[in-house]
């Protein structure tokens, strides 16, 4: 039942963010999809091995979070070639 | 109940790839199309977990994020590199003019 | 006990828990890490509150409370109920030092969930419904309406006072 509740959880923030108009926005969805994805792994595998891959892959997801919202901010508007 | 059967690791990583993937495809501008890559790395790592081989979802989840770090600094400079030509070429134009 | 109960009273647990420790330790003050600033900046121009606006950047740029608190529930259920949560909390600081963060809002968060999982284990709440309940609480402050939540954490940093002193 609790994996049942992450995966709503999941799916349903996956999809605001297809749908989301702006950057910052689909950032924050980005944020709740990682916390899932952790959890859900520690679920599945419930071993120690498990819990370990969880959290390296949540610390990790939180660094290239910071580095895109880093460059959201450094590259206001980009210049795309065809058009 | 049935549709509650669908719920386990495998299928919901399989929807977060789609769903990436359709994002990274439909949307124009490159960051966010990086976005959706991210999503897709979460997809990614959780369908290799499924299939329960946990070196490989370990490495993944390690080199992942360090290969979006690499393609935001070339997407940085690139747009540097275009914005400082932009910037050339209409000061030449008023010379010109 | 029931496990809709108690996976609504850990959700409560855990949203106090992240919210009252990083509102303390000064997350709606300044952005921690530098991609908070863009994402407190983009919630403020579609009509929240820049504090709150803070406070969300924070949430997704640098492992905070939030985190900390997932981390060890993850960490009790995998491990084991005091020992998961200090492996957590060891991870957990590793990760503060190499988002170059200077706050320990992260650790905390994991070493007071713990003592509150290990409290709880004796009525009967399982590190599992912690799982689901820190997920709840995170859906409520991110997934729903981002300005609305945003509102919401100013007033509590404002009560607190811990508002931003920046424009």
């Amino acid at each position: 039942m609790i994996m049942e509740i992450v995966g709503i959880i999941i799916l349903f923030a996956a999809v605001r963010m297809l749908l989301a108009q702006d950057r910052t926005e689909r950032m924050v969805y980005l944020n709740v999809i990682g916390f899932g994805m952790s959890a859900l792994i520690a679920l599945y595998i419930q071993t120690s091995f498990g819990a370990i891959i969880a959290i390296t892959y949540f610390v990790m997801s939180t660094l290239s979070s910071n580095a895109i919202a880093y460059s959201i901010g450094r590259v206001k508007d980009e210049i795309i070639l065809d058009e | 109940m049935l549709i509650t059967d669908f719920i386990n690791l495998t299928y919901v990583s399989v929807a977060i790839i789609i769903i990436g993937s359709i994002g990274i495809i439909v949307l124009s501008k490159p960051i966010d199309k990086v976005i959706m890559f991210g999503l897709l790395q979460g997809g990614f790592v959780g369908m290799i977990a499924a299939a329960k081989y946990l070196d490989v979802a370990m490495a993944a989840a390690i080199f992942d994020p360090i290969s979006t770090i690499i393609l935001l600094i070339a997407i940085i400079k690139l747009d540097e590199i275009r914005k400082k030509k932009q910037q050339q070429k209409s000061q030449e134009e008023g010379f010109i003019v | 006990m029931n496990e809709i109960i108690g996976i609504i009273i850990a959700a409560v647990i855990s949203w106090l828990n992240f919210v009252l420790i990083d509102t303390w330790m000064g997350l709606p003050e300044a952005p921690g890490v530098k991609g908070a600033e863009v994402i407190g900046r983009g919630i403020q121009k579609r009509g929240g509150d820049l504090a709150g606006g803070f406070f969300q950047g924070n949430i997704v740029c640098s492992p905070d409370a939030s985190a900390g608190t997932l981390l060890a529930a993850i960490g009790c259920f995998a491990i084991g109920i005091p020992e998961g949560g200090f492996v957590a909390a060891i991870l957990v600081f590793f990760g503060n030092r190499i988002c170059a963060d200077p706050g320990y809002a992260g650790t905390t968060g994991a070493l007071t969930i713990t003592v509150i999982i290990a409290a709880t284990s004796y009525i009967g709440l399982t590190p599992e419904m912690f799982i689901a309940g820190m997920m709840i609480a995170i859906l409520t402050i991110q997934g729903l309406h981002h300005p609305s939540s945003s509102k919401l954490l100013g007033k509590i940093a404002k009560k607190m006072g811990r508002y931003t002193e920046i424009k």
